[in-house]
């Protein structure tokens, strides 16, 4: 991220700022609604978000922060919430990416043989299980030696 | 009341029009009136007559209550937690 006036190749987020409020203009494509939201959500707690559509496929943020601040600060906030943005688009994508998986395995959970779950296996296992030696004698209760 | 308005345009495809609404609800009683006007791409606020000591971040509170129910409301349609 920078500054709209001071460019720089690699920048990804251009922002602006009229000294009050620090706003930028986001690509849908890239950054879906639903990660703007989840970035929103966050920040509406410590600062004013507006959002408007200034073209197709683009959305503006706007940024105010609810206590005065100076131009660092709302170059600070406009780079946490380009992280945040970040963060919510990766999710997102892992999201996507993993639902086949979760699908999988919550299928696989409720349609399970439910005549011999893991639990049962288990518990079989362990009635068919011969009592080991004790010479601790940890299976004998306290009170039977002591009182 | 005070001499205080503002005009708030809402695009539909960022903001739930029943949460805009829900917004001017919650903030009617602290106004002399809030009209919602209800276009194909846009709901429009206006705003009018609140305690100048609130000064403009009166509207500011007042759009991040529609964006906070929008979001909410989204999440809980798509079956998730709010």
């Amino acid at each position: 991220m920078s500054d709209a006036n001071g460019g720089d190749e690699l920048e990804v987020l251009t922002w602006g700022t009229d000294g009050r409020t620090v706003s930028f203009t986001l690509s849908e494509e890239l950054y879906p609604r639903d990660a703007v939201y989840g970035a929103a959500y966050i920040f509406v707690g410590k600062c004013f978000v507006f959002l408007t559509r200034p073209g197709e496929g683009q959305i503006e943020v706007r940024l105010r922060p609810k206590e005065e601040t100076d131009r660092a600060g709302l170059e600070g906030l406009a780079g946490e919430f380009a992280n945040e943005l970040l963060n919510q688009v990766v999710r997102q994508r892992v999201g996507e990416s993993t639902a086949q998986i979760r699908e999988y395995y919550m299928a696989k959970a409720f349609f399970a043989d439910s005549s011999q779950t893991s639990i049962d296996a288990l518990l079989a296992e362990l009635d068919a299980e011969e009592l080991q030696e004790d010479p601790l004698e940890i299976s004998v209760p306290w009170e039977e030696p002591n009182g | 009341m005070a001499d205080t308005s503002a005009v708030i345009s809402f695009h539909r495809s960022l903001y739930l029009p029943e949460a805009v609404r829900g917004a001017a609800d919650a903030y009617r009683d602290y106004t002399d009136g809030i009209e919602v006007e209800e276009g194909p791409e846009e709901v429009v606020v206006t705003l009018r007559g609140w305690d100048p000591g609130y000064g403009d971040a009166f509207v500011d509170h007042f759009a991040n209550h529609a964006l906070f129910q929008t979001i909410v409301t989204t999440r809980e349609r798509l079956g998730g937690l709010a």
